[in-house]
Parts: C-alpha cells; sequence; structure tokens
C-alpha cells in the first residue's frame, strides 16, 4: 500500500529545496542591483523582467534609470528547480551556464566586467549634461 | 530518409595534416552521406571545406588563456543552423568550455534539433574534476532534469563512456531503458569499446603510448530520448571510420577516427494529415 504520508513529506522536502535555491537565486540579482545602484550613485538599478520569448523561466535583465525605458544587459534562463541558471549577455555569442551560487555570481561578475554592458550602465547613469 | 551526423577530432595542428584533414573530410562526407560533420581541433582560419552545397561555421575564439577549437560544417540543403553560442562555466577561477550549442533545423521534416559539441581538456592534469564538466554538460542539455528537445551530445570527452564521471549525465548504453527514461541519454559509443574492426581498431582514439591498450573510445555520440522513439527523427545506428576515399585515417597521422550517427528522418506531420 502506497504511503501517501511519507510521500507528501518527501514532496515537501523537495518545495523546501527549490524554494531555497529560488531565494538565494533572487538574492543574488537583489545584490547585483544594490552593487549597481551604489555605484552609480543611485541612478540606476537592474530589474528582471520575464521574457515570454524564452518560455517558462526566462527573464531579461535590464538596467533602468527612473524615466527610461532602461537597457538590455542580459538573458536569464533559470530552471523550474532554480539551479541551473543560464546567463546570456546581450550581443555576446558566450553564455555562463551556473549550477550554484557560487557560479552565478561569478557570471554576473563576469557579465559587469563586459565592457560593451558596463557602457550600457554606463550611459545611463550618465546625466545629460555628462553626455557633451 | 536520413539524416547523418559526423564528428571528427581533425588534429590538423602539425601543419602537414591540415591540407589531409581536407581532404578526409570531403571523402568522409561524400562516402558516408553526411548532412552535419562537427570538427574539433580547428585552428582558426583553417576550417576545412567539405565541398559544394555546404556551409560552415568556425567556432575558434579565444576563450580566457585557451581557445575554442570547433567547426560545424553543413550541408546548405538539409539543414539550417538557426542560431549557435559557446557555453563556458566559471568555476574556480576557470574558463571551462563545456560545449558549442547549435541549433539546426532539418530542412526535409522541418524538425529542430540541438547538437552539443565538446572538446574536453584530458582529466590527467588534475586541475578539474571531470565530474564538474558533465555536470555542466547536463546542466546546458537538461537544465529541467531531462532535455526538452531532440538533443545530440557529441565530443572528444577525453574520458571513456565507462567512466563515472558519466553518472552525472544519466547516460546509459541501454537503448530500450533509456527511450523509455526521458532524462536518460543513450551513448552510441560503448559499442565501440574493445575491438570491433579487423584492422584491430579498438576505439576511437589511437594512443600507442599506453602500454596496457592502444586505444581509447573518447569520441562518444549520445542521443536524448526524443531520437530513440517514434517522431521526426529517430536514431538508427553509429559507426567508427577509419577509411575515408583512400585514406586511412590513422595511417595519415590523425589519432582520432571519425564517429557517426544516422537518423531515420521522417515528416509526421505530413504522414498525420494524409492519414486524416
Amino acid at each position: 500500500m502506497a504511503d501517501f504520508a511519507k510521500a507528501l513529506k518527501q514532496g515537501f522536502e523537495a518545495v523546501e529545496v527549490v524554494w531555497t535555491a529560488r531565494m538565494e537565486i533572487e538574492d543574488v540579482f537583489a545584490r547585483l542591483s544594490a552593487a549597481v545602484l551604489e555605484v552609480t550613485d543611485g541612478k540606476v538599478r537592474l530589474e528582471l523582467r520575464r521574457y515570454a520569448v524564452m518560455g517558462p523561466g526566462g527573464y531579461e535583465l535590464r538596467a533602468v534609470r527612473d524615466g527610461t525605458s532602461g537597457n538590455t544587459l542580459a538573458y536569464v534562463k533559470q530552471s523550474e528547480s532554480g539551479y541551473s541558471v543560464s546567463v546570456q549577455p546581450e550581443g555576446a555569442k558566450t553564455s555562463y551556464i551556473a549550477g550554484n551560487r557560487e557560479e552565478l555570481e561569478a557570471a554576473l561578475a563576469e557579465l559587469l566586467k563586459d565592457v560593451r554592458i558596463a557602457e550600457r550602465i554606463k550611459s545611463l547613469a550618465a546625466d545629460p549634461s555628462d553626455k557633451g | 530518409m536520413e539524416l547523418r551526423v559526423g564528428f571528427w577530432n581533425a588534429r590538423g595542428k602539425r601543419p602537414e595534416l591540415l591540407e589531409q584533414a581536407g581532404s578526409v573530410v570531403q571523402a568522409l562526407v561524400a562516402e558516408r552521406s553526411l548532412d552535419v560533420l562537427a570538427l574539433v581541433e580547428v585552428e582558426p582560419g583553417a576550417m576545412p571545406s567539405a565541398g559544394d552545397g555546404w556551409s560552415g561555421i568556425e567556432v575558434t575564439d579565444a576563450e580566457g588563456r585557451s581557445r575554442w577549437d570547433a567547426a560545424v560544417l553543413f550541408k546548405q540543403d538539409a539543414v539550417e543552423v538557426v542560431e549557435h553560442r559557446r557555453v563556458v562555466k566559471l568555476w574556480n577561477e576557470r574558463r571551462l568550455r563545456i560545449a558549442v550549442d547549435v541549433e539546426l533545423r532539418v530542412r526535409a521534416v522541418s524538425a529542430p534539433l540541438r547538437l552539443l559539441i565538446s572538446h574536453w581538456p584530458s582529466p590527467s592534469g588534475g586541475a578539474v574534476d571531470h565530474a564538474t564538466y558533465v555536470r555542466g554538460l547536463h546542466e546546458l542539455a537538461a537544465p529541467n532534469g531531462a532535455p526538452e528537445r531532440a538533443t545530440v551530445l557529441m565530443g572528444d570527452y577525453n574520458v571513456e563512456p565507462i567512466d563515472r564521471a558519466y553518472d552525472g549525465l544519466d547516460a546509459t548504453r541501454d537503448r530500450a531503458l533509456a527511450s523509455r527514461r526521458p532524462s536518460f541519454f543513450y551513448n552510441l559509443a560503448w559499442r565501440w569499446l574493445g575491438t570491433w574492426s579487423a584492422s584491430g581498431a579498438a576505439g576511437t582514439y589511437r594512443y600507442p603510448a599506453d602500454p596496457h591498450t592502444h586505444w581509447r573510445t573518447f569520441d562518444q555520440v549520445l542521443v536524448s530520448t526524443h531520437l530513440l522513439r517514434e517522431g521526426p527523427l529517430r536514431l538508427l545506428d553509429g559507426e567508427v571510420v577509419e577509411r575515408a576515399g583512400e585514406h586511412d585515417i590513422v595511417g595519415l597521422g590523425f589519432d582520432h577516427l571519425p564517429v557517426v550517427a544516422a537518423f531515420q528522418a521522417r515528416d509526421t506531420a505530413r504522414e498525420e494529415a494524409s492519414d486524416g
């Protein structure tokens, strides 16, 4: 006879693992946005927007400043269980596959070091008078 | 109708082998009726030509201190390359080249086919556990635990099918089992272990310096469940190729043999429409 109680407990444990992973990923992106906000003197923050073209778990990572539509930095695909997460910088031929927090942080740090990506954030942070 | 896909580590780094690689490729695609041929160990700007009606993409960009070394040749009237990208895992400050991810459309049956082409370093250096590469490939091929579409993994993995590193990929020698388990990959290369050829070839990679065996089976083809069931593309069989045209491939100085997988291509949508 099937032990439904035991099965449900196993299901709950699996849910806990998934929720923990999702919260961890949210936390990484929140810290990423906070760092961008800090370095741009509070002008630019990052947002993850659902991106239907990529199917379930697909997001567009955008740099936004109030009053602007912002710039796309990358496309992010998150698996149903949280990890793995793939990060494809906009316009790049290389994407990163991350299976845990450490690898995701490394991928996002790599994203910020990319001159084309940094330029998009910097141009958004610049005031009209800075652009000459 | 068939779709035939090949893979070859065309070690052409010695100048005299570059020209030979070109003639092997041309003979190989003609004799084996290939539609797609993935190559690794391709030097930048030295992608071999497969002949008229063929095109190719070269992926030889620098990646940190190393370099990608792949190319994909394809018959233009058989397949279309929809997109391709390089996939890297950043691990312990290293950039692990997991695969070149190529999205194809098979024209005759209007079906998508994903190729993940890998060339991994030898584990003998010890710097990176091979299981980390396998994990990266699994995360890429099956992000939700099972591949979402017809997927072929091809590569010179520098480990044999029997290696426990593959446990992370759900790769099996058991075709019947793989066809029932959506998360599994069927690894054709199990059949290429040991002596299978009258000439004595006993694998896909010849390494005479090893006193215990001169052959290893590093070049492999793994397919997802989608390609084992009825559908637009279904695996027929695979083979290792020793000769191309007049060339004894190992005899020329190459250390890897090409491997080929053949798929039955059926326009199932048209069949269903005509049945209706």
